[in-house]
């Protein structure tokens, strides 16, 4: 059964859905599913809606929301991370409080992950706590949100170079150079134009934001899980840039994280057989969570999947 | 706004209204593209409903059954549930605001939702941005776009698929998994033998806008609709394809073009 909710947020209705188990367990275990970038809260292929009704049907709250003033949230709003995080908080508050839940998970994708984290790391007081967090394909690298799709970029002028001056018939391109200078005089305006122009302040905060969810994977203290897809470039920059050799020591702690590689996964799961995978490890730590079991995964960081170089990073 | 499931018990589905519902300017039903680009352009269309909105326009968001937040699994869509749907979505907003006709708006796959909904039961207005106008060859891209996928993530040596053979698999009554959207037999059947784009414009009232990079496909089609005497206006515009990938992009181009002839059919401030 799915509940519609309007969460309060600094003055902003947050619209969300419940699912409700039919039959709660003794321990009332809710988990909060935080969406990606610009998604909303059914997700691609309904990957949140699938969980959350699987969720359901093993006695878990799971919650969806959409961001203030995004999606089905009432009016507009041009969306931060500062928002995120605020909403996020605010999330995890009403549902413990009007659920009379006995445990919060935070369960993340991607900058879903981010803000999981993030929150999960620094609660300002208990009812904003998050007792367990379940991280997939976690945005920890900086540089990953100047990328177009963030929409927040400012030309690249070395790969445009590269990509004028080395991709097709380079003596051709000379030869033909006078035919086009006028189209090219244009391009080179508009190239100068993107090169110069100011970076927009939200993307230097997010950056900001994005390069201490290292940090806060590092000082969050309860049992976590993190699942990485082997055919997404995420898991290389993590192993690479953001926690080379274990640099952040999440292996040292006291609770380290357990960490699942889902082979032939893509960013987002999308396929049916690997929503299903990530569906029963989800449930299956989760399970074991909610009844004190030893929790599942295994103990070591994966290594970063051969054939994806940091070079299809850059 | 309210939020709310409506449509038979058996078929309930999850709409959004945006704006009045007593005494609006006009009434609006959006169509929402389909599958990953129905994603993708969420957020910027649910945008322009709410700026509609703003403006006094009662505007109905609906998600078709088996998609979005409606129930049904993905196997259960299909190309003719998704026309009742529209239907179910448009006595909905007559309902709730009393207005007795409402204009269609689709993007995308919804562009031929609407149009063809409009031929069963023609709305005040259509408005269509970059319309789907052959649903047999865009469902077969879209298999072509899950042999891209595989190709990317399990390399051409590991590709055992081909759309011949996802052809086969519906032909066989069986459903296939495209990009984690399982797509029904009958989705198959109705997409490559269903109705073709209307020769005729189903509106007495029509705006369609589409890319530049689209004239010379479309500028037929729409030649053709305002020959049958109807007001069709046509326009290209330099828009970026929005619906490809989650972004932040808004189709400012076709918003503002749309905001402009809407106030000029009189139905705005």
């Amino acid at each position: 059964m799915r509940e519609i909710v309007l969460i309060p947020c600094d003055g902003w209705k947050l619209h969300g859905l419940v699912h409700v188990p039919l039959q709660p367990a003794d321990r009332r275990v809710g988990v909060i599913l935080f969406h990606e970038n610009q998604n909303t809260k059914f997700g691609a292929h309904r990957l949140f809606q699938r969980l959350g009704d699987a969720l359901a049907q093993a006695g878990f709250y799971a919650l969806r929301y959409d961001d203030r003033g995004n999606c089905d949230s009432p009016d507009i709003c041009e969306l931060t991370i500062a928002h995120r995080l605020a909403d996020a908080r605010a999330a995890v508050a009403y549902f413990r409080a009007q659920y009379s839940l006995d445990v919060v998970v935070g369960w993340g994708l991607c900058l879903g992950a981010a803000v999981a984290v993030s929150c999960g790391a620094e609660p300002r007081n208990a009812q904003e706590k998050l007792d367990a967090l379940i991280l997939c394909n976690i945005l920890a690298d900086p540089a990953r949100v100047s990328r177009p799709e963030w929409g927040y970029q400012k030309t690249n002028l070395p790969q445009v170079a590269k990509d004028v001056f080395f991709r097709g018939n380079f003596l051709r391109k000379i030869l033909n150079a006078h035919r086009n200078l006028s189209a090219h005089r244009t391009k080179l305006r508009i190239l100068a134009a993107r090169y110069l122009r100011r970076q927009p302040r939200e993307l230097v905060r997010l950056r900001k934001a994005i390069g201490r969810v290292g940090k806060f994977l590092q000082a969050y203290q309860g049992p976590s899980l993190m699942i990485f897809s082997e055919k997404d470039t995420y898991l290389t920059e993590f192993v690479e840039r953001v926690n080379p050799g274990d640099k952040l020591g999440l292996n040292q702690k006291a609770q380290p994280p357990a960490w699942i590689y889902v082979k032939n996964a893509d960013h987002m799961f999308a396929s049916g057989e690997k929503t299903a995978e990530l569906t029963q490890y989800t449930l299956e730590w989760l399970e074991a969570f909610r009844e004190g079991r030893p929790l599942g995964g295994v103990s070591m960081m994966p290594e970063a999947p051969e054939g994806v170089s940091m070079a299809e990073l850059v | 706004m309210e939020i709310f499931y409506f449509g038979q018990s058996s078929r309930r589905l999850f709409g959004v209204l945006d704006g009045p519902s007593q005494n609006p300017r006009g009434g609006l039903v959006f169509c929402p593209p389909f599958g990953d680009e129905a994603v993708a352009t969420y957020a910027a269309l649910a945008r322009w409903s709410k700026e509609l909105a703003a403006r006094d326009f009662a505007v109905l968001r609906f998600h078709p059954y088996g998609t979005g937040e409606s129930d049904g699994t993905f196997a259960d869509f299909n190309l003719q549930g998704a026309l009742r749907d529209v239907s179910a979505a448009v006595s909905c907003l007559a309902t709730r605001t009393g207005l007795e006709r409402v204009g269609l708006f689709g993007a995308r796959f919804g562009g031929f939702l609407a149009a063809q909904a409009a031929l069963e039961m023609p709305p005040e207005f259509l408005i269509l941005w970059s319309p789907i106008t052959n649903p047999r060859q865009y469902f077969r891209d879209l298999l072509r776009m899950r042999l891209t996928a595989d190709l990317i993530h399990l390399g051409a040596d590991r590709v055992g698929l081909t759309t011949q053979g996802m052809t086969e698999e519906f032909k066989a009554g069986r459903s296939v998994d495209v990009l984690g959207n399982e797509f029904s037999p009958e989705f198959y059947q109705q997409m490559t033998a269903g109705p073709l784009w209307p020769v005729q414009a189903p509106s007495p009232k029509v705006l369609w806008l589409s890319r530049l990079a689209e004239r010379g496909q479309y500028s037929p089609l729409a030649q053709k609709w305002a020959d049958s005497g109807r007001a069709v206006d046509m326009q290209f515009l330099p828009e970026a394809p929005f619906w490809e990938e989650l972004s932040r992009i808004f189709p400012e181009k076709f918003g503002g073009a749309s905001d402009t002839w809407l106030a000029a059919q009189g139905m705005r401030n």
